[in-house]
C-alpha cells in the first residue's frame, strides 16, 4: 500500500520498468544514480534490451515543469533541453563520430492508457556502456600506463570529433567516459557520453548563455574566477575549444592518480588567491601563482606515476592541455598556427603514437 | 671590526615567493567582491553514497573533487580520513592529498618555501636543483624563476639570475611581484639607476601604490628626484578606500622623503600611516629610524608586524644591544634573502665579537660569493683574516678594499694592519696606526667609530700583552662614554671579563601615535588619532571645568 502511494507521487519518469517501447526496446532496469552519474538533474536512466541488445534509455516527463510558477517558460525550457540533446547525439551518430555514446532513436511513450498529455514520457534511446571511468581506477596502480593513455587517446578523439563538428562538449569528466559493453579493456573501447550540456558554434542552444554549462568541479581555471577582469576569453578556440583541452588534461592526471586536476592544484594556490577570494582579475598577477601551482602538481603527483621512457613527452602534453591561460592551451604547435586552432587533433594523434610506445615497453620490447 | 650596514632604504624586499604571496604586496588593490565558489551539498552527498556503495578509488576521487568548494570541504575532509582509517582502498595521490587538506586549511604555505640551514656546506644546492627540475617541466613558471634568480644571486652567479628574472620579466611583464624583485635584483648589482627606471617607466606605476613606493625608494638610491612624490601623497589621501595595508610602503617611503626635505611634521604624520598595517619592510625601517623619528612603537599592529620580521627583530636586537638574538634572527633573516649582505654582516660580526673567527669567516666568504664587493663584509673579511694569523690573506682583502674605495677603507685598513702590528710586538707601530686611524674617523665625524676603535684596539692590546695597555684602556673609556654606540655596548657585554666600561643607555622621550581620551562627563572612551607631542601620556582624562 505505502509502496503504491510511493509510486503514485513519483513523475511518470520514474515509472517505466518494464514497459516496451513502439520500437521494442523494453526498459528492464532502472539506474538510480543517474543524477550522480551524470549530472542531469531532470532525466531518469533505464537500461533496456532488445534482440539480445543493450541500450541506455533518458526518459524526461513534463509533469513538473506544469507545476512550476511559470509552466508555460518550464515547459519550453525543458522540450528545449530534451530535442537538443537529442539534435545533438543525432547530429554526431550522423556525422559518423565513433567515439560518442551513438544514437539510437527518440519516442514517446504513456505509463498508463489514459492518453492523459502529462503522463506522455519522452524516451531518448542511445547505446549502453558498461560502466564508467570511476569504477576503472584502482588503488595499486594494476592500470598500466598504456591503458591509461589509451582511454586518454579515445577520449581525446573524442573531443576532436566533437570540436570538427563545431561542438564543445564542457562536461568531461571521468562519469562521462564510458566503457562499452564486450569492449571492456580492449582496444577502442572508451566513449564519452552525456552530450546534454554541449555548446555548438553555428546553432544556439539552451545553455549557451551559461556561464559554465557543466560540473563547475572539472571546470577550467578561468571558470573559476568567472567575474574577474580578463578570465573569460574571447573567440571559439579559447573560450570553447580552451575549456575541453582543460577537462581533458584534468582527466589524464585522474586516471594516473585517482584525483582530479582541479582537487590537486586547489592544494597549492595561496589561500588568497583561491576563487572566492581573489579580488583581481585574471592577468599577470594571478596567471603565474596557477601556473605554478599546476606545475608543481605535474611535477609532484603526475611525474612519479609515469614511464621514465616516456615521461617527459607525456608531462609535456600534459602541460599544454592544463595551461592555465586558456590563450596558450593546447597543442604547442598548432597553436602557432594562423587561426591559433587548440587542436586536440594532434594531440590525439599523439597519444595514439605513445600508447602503441607504452604497450611495446611494458612487454618489454620498446625503449 | 663594527658593523658598516649600508643606509636602510625601503626598496623591495625579495622574499622567497612564498613568503611574499602570503602578503599584502601580492594581492591585487581592487575591491571587487570576489564571486562565491560554492557547490551542491546534494551532489556531494549522492557521491558520497556511491563510494560507500563501491569504495572504489574512483568513486573517493570523485568524492575528493568537491574540496575545490570551500564549503564542502570539512565534509570532504572527513570522508578523506574515515577512507584512510577504515582501510579503504586508496590511490598514493589521494592519501597525500587527503593528507594535505591540513595545509589547506591552514592557509597554504607549501609553494616555495626553501629554509636555509645556514651551517651546511652548501645549502642551496639542494633547492637550486628542486626548482631547475620544476623549471625543465615548465620553463615558463614565473615563480620559480623568481626563486631560482633569488638562490643564483645567493651563488654569485648573478648573469644566470639576471637570465632568469629576464625571462619572467618577459612572461609576465605587468606582474606586481616580478617587477618588484627586478628593481631589488638591479640594486643588488648596484644597478641602482636601472632599477629606478625599470619602475619609473612602467605603465602600471602610476596606479599601483607598491611600485610607486618602489620608485620613490629607488629615486633616493639613484640619486635622481622621485617622479611620483606628489602622486603618491595624493594617493595616500585614498588610504581609508583601499586599506591601511596596501599604502604601508607607500606612507613609509613618504615619511623618509619628508624626513630628508627636513619637514619632520609631515614625515610623522605619514610614519604614522605607514605604521597602520605595517608589513616587514616597514616594520624594519621603522626601527631603523626610531630614534629620528621619535615614535613609541608600541602598537598592535606594530607589534604584531614586528613579530613576524625577522630583519626588525635583529635591527631591534641590535639597538637593544642583545647580540645573541641578533645573531638568531640574523640568520633566519638570512634564510629569507640569502643573497643579501645585511644579516649576514650581523651574524658574522656577532662571531668577530665573541672571538669565533672561524665561523665569522665563514660566514663572510658566504656574503662574498653573493656579493663580492660588499664594504663592510671585505672590512670584516680582513679583521678576521688577521685575527686568525692568516696576514698574506687579510693584506691581499686589504689591498681590494683599498683598491675599491681607498678614502673610505684607508682608516679600516689601519686599525687591522694595528691588530697585526700587537700580534708581532710592533707595540709602537701598533699604536701609531691606531692613532691614525682613529684621528680619520674623528675628522670625518664618525666619533662613534672612533670609539669603538678605540675599544677594540684595548681589547686587541690586552689580548697579545701590551706593556701599556692600562693607558689604551683610558683612553678608550673616555670615548666611549663620549660617543656610546650599539657596537661598542655589545662587545663590552660580550667581552664582560675585561671591565672598560659601561655604555650609556639613551632613555629618550618619544611620541605616540594615538591616545586614549576618557571623558567622565559622558562617561566614554574614544581614541585620538594623530601623533601626540614628545612625552605624551597613553591616555587623557578630560577635565571639562577648566
Amino acid at each position: 500500500m505505502q509502496n503504491s502511494q510511493h509510486l503514485a507521487a513519483l513523475p511518470p519518469r520514474y515509472l517505466l520498468l518494464g514497459k516496451t517501447l513502439a520500437s521494442g526496446w523494453t526498459l528492464t532496469e532502472r539506474i538510480d544514480h543517474t543524477n550522480a552519474s551524470t549530472g542531469s538533474t531532470f532525466g531518469v536512466g533505464y537500461k533496456a534490451t532488445k534482440d539480445g541488445q543493450l541500450a541506455f534509455v533518458k526518459a524526461i516527463d513534463f509533469v513538473e515543469a506544469i507545476n512550476a510558477a511559470d509552466p508555460m517558460a518550464e515547459l519550453v525550457k525543458l522540450s528545449s533541453i530534451a530535442t537538443f540533446e537529442k539534435d545533438v547525439l543525432a547530429y554526431c551518430s550522423d556525422r559518423g563520430m565513433s567515439k560518442i555514446i551513438r544514437y539510437i532513436g527518440h519516442e514517446y511513450i504513456s505509463f498508463d492508457d489514459t492518453n492523459d498529455p502529462l503522463n506522455r514520457v519522452s524516451c531518448l534511446i542511445m547505446e549502453a556502456g558498461e560502466e564508467d571511468l570511476r569504477r576503472m581506477i584502482s588503488a595499486n596502480g594494476q592500470a598500466s600506463c598504456s591503458w591509461n593513455i589509451q582511454v586518454v587517446r579515445d577520449v581525446s578523439q573524442a573531443i576532436a570529433q566533437l570540436h570538427s563538428g563545431g561542438i564543445a562538449h564542457h562536461d568531461i569528466k571521468p562519469s562521462n567516459v564510458i566503457t562499452i559493453a564486450a569492449e571492456s579493456r580492449g582496444s577502442d573501447s572508451m566513449k564519452v557520453g552525456d552530450l546534454g550540456r554541449v555548446i555548438r558554434q553555428s546553432q544556439s542552444g539552451p545553455f549557451d548563455g551559461h556561464h559554465w554549462p557543466g560540473d563547475m568541479r572539472y571546470s577550467p581555471p578561468e571558470r573559476w574566477y568567472r567575474q574577474a577582469p580578463g578570465a573569460i576569453p574571447q573567440g571559439w578556440n579559447n573560450l570553447r575549444e580552451a575549456a575541453d583541452a582543460y577537462m581533458l588534461g584534468s582527466l589524464f592526471v585522474y586516471l594516473f592518480t585517482g584525483s582530479s586536476m582541479q582537487s590537486l592544484v586547489f592544494k597549492y594556490i595561496p589561500h588568497s588567491f583561491l576563487p572566492g577570494q581573489w579580488k583581481g582579475g585574471y592577468d599577470d598577477d594571478l596567471l603565474p601563482v596557477l601556473i605554478d601551482a599546476h606545475a608543481r602538481v605535474l611535477k609532484e603527483h603526475l611525474f612519479p606515476q609515469l614511464i621514465p621512457q616516456v615521461a617527459d613527452e607525456i608531462m609535456a602534453i600534459a602541460r599544454d592541455l592544463t595551461h592555465p591561460n586558456p590563450n596558450k592551451r593546447g597543442d604547442s604547435k598548432a597553436r602557432k598556427q594562423g587561426h591559433q586552432p587548440v587542436g586536440v587533433d594532434r594531440i590525439f594523434q599523439k597519444f595514439t603514437r605513445l600508447a602503441l610506445r607504452c604497450a611495446a615497453i611494458e612487454r618489454g620490447m620498446g625503449k | 671590526m663594527n658593523l658598516i650596514l649600508p643606509q636602510r632604504r625601503l626598496i623591495p624586499r625579495w622574499r622567497p615567493v612564498a613568503a611574499t604571496l602570503a602578503t599584502t604586496e601580492a594581492l591585487s588593490t581592487s575591491s571587487r567582491v570576489p564571486e562565491e565558489f560554492s557547490g551542491s551539498p546534494d551532489e556531494l552527498d549522492k557521491a558520497i553514497l556511491l563510494w560507500r556503495e563501491t569504495k572504489a578509488p574512483g568513486m573517493l576521487g570523485e568524492v575528493l573533487s568537491f574540496s575545490v568548494h570551500q564549503n564542502l570541504l570539512q565534509k570532504v575532509i572527513e570522508i578523506g580520513h574515515e577512507a584512510t582509517q577504515s582501510g579503504a582502498p586508496v590511490t598514493f595521490v589521494q592519501s597525500m592529498l587527503i593528507l594535505g587538506f591540513r595545509d589547506i586549511e591552514n592557509a597554504n604555505t607549501q609553494l616555495g618555501a626553501y629554509a636555509v640551514p645556514s651551517d651546511e656546506s652548501n645549502p642551496f644546492q639542494a633547492p637550486i636543483r628542486r626548482l631547475r627540475a620544476l623549471l625543465r617541466s615548465a620553463p615558463d613558471n614565473v615563480l620559480a624563476l623568481l626563486d631560482f634568480a633569488q638562490l643564483q644571486v645567493a651563488v654569485g652567479k648573478t648573469k644566470t639570475a639576471e637570465r632568469a628574472l629576464r625571462t619572467a620579466l618577459n612572461l609576465a611583464p605587468n606582474n606586481r611581484v616580478v617587477l618588484r624583485t627586478v628593481a631589488r635584483f638591479f640594486m643588488h648589482c648596484r644597478e641602482n639607476n636601472q632599477a629606478h627606471r625599470l619602475l619609473q617607466q612602467h605603465a602600471r606605476t602610476s596606479s599601483d601604490p607598491w611600485l610607486m613606493a618602489s620608485e620613490i625608494a629607488l629615486a633616493s638610491a639613484a640619486g635622481v628626484s622621485p617622479s611620483f612624490l606628489s602622486k603618491g601623497k595624493r594617493l595616500l589621501l585614498e588610504l581609508p578606500k583601499y586599506g591601511p595595508a596596501h599604502f604601508t610602503e607607500l606612507a613609509g617611503a613618504i615619511a623618509i622623503e619628508e624626513m630628508n626635505s627636513g619637514s619632520m611634521k609631515r614625515a610623522r604624520e605619514a610614519q604614522r600611516k605607514a605604521l597602520l598595517a605595517p608589513n616587514d619592510n616597514v616594520i624594519a625601517q621603522a626601527i631603523n629610524y626610531e630614534q629620528e623619528f621619535g615614535i613609541h612603537l608600541k602598537s598592535l599592529p606594530v607589534i604584531r608586524a614586528l613579530k613576524a620580521s625577522h630583519e626588525a627583530l635583529a635591527l631591534q636586537a641590535l639597538s637593544n644591544y642583545r647580540p645573541d638574538d641578533m645573531s638568531l634572527h640574523s640568520q633566519s633573516w638570512h634564510a629569507e634573502e640569502p643573497f643579501s649582505s645585511r644579516p649576514i654582516q650581523l651574524v658574522a660580526t656577532t662571531y668577530i665579537f665573541k672571538g669565533e673567527f672561524k665561523k665569522a669567516e665563514r660566514w663572510n666568504s658566504a656574503g662574498l660569493v653573493a656579493d663580492p664587493e660588499d664594504f663592510g663584509l671585505l672590512v670584516g673579511m680582513a679583521y678576521t683574516k688577521a685575527q686568525l694569523g692568516l696576514i698574506n690573506e687579510a693584506e691581499s682583502v686589504m689591498r681590494k678594499l683599498r683598491h675599491q674605495d681607498f678614502k673610505r677603507a684607508d682608516p679600516y685598513c689601519m686599525a687591522t694592519e694595528g691588530l697585526i702590528a700587537y700580534q708581532q710586538e710592533r707595540f709602537d707601530d701598533g699604536d701609531s696606526l691606531y692613532d691614525k686611524a682613529v684621528t680619520i674617523f674623528n675628522q670625518r665625524k664618525h666619533e662613534k667609530t672612533g670609539a669603538f676603535c678605540r675599544l677594540n684596539q684595548t681589547l686587541v692590546a690586552m689580548d697579545y700583552e701590551h706593556p701599556r695597555s692600562e693607558e689604551i684602556m683610558k683612553v678608550a673609556k673616555l670615548a666611549v662614554e663620549t660617543y656610546p654606540s650599539p657596537d661598542s655596548a655589545m662587545l663590552l657585554q660580550i667581552r664582560s671579563s675585561i671591565k672598560v666600561t659601561d655604555v650609556p643607555v639613551e632613555a629618550k622621550e618619544k611620541r605616540r601615535l594615538s591616545q586614549w581620551v576618557y571623558d567622565p562627563a559622558t562617561n566614554s572612551l574614544f581614541a585620538k588619532v594623530g601623533v601626540t607631542s614628545v612625552g605624551a601620556q597613553p591616555l587623557i582624562i578630560l577635565d571639562r571645568k577648566s
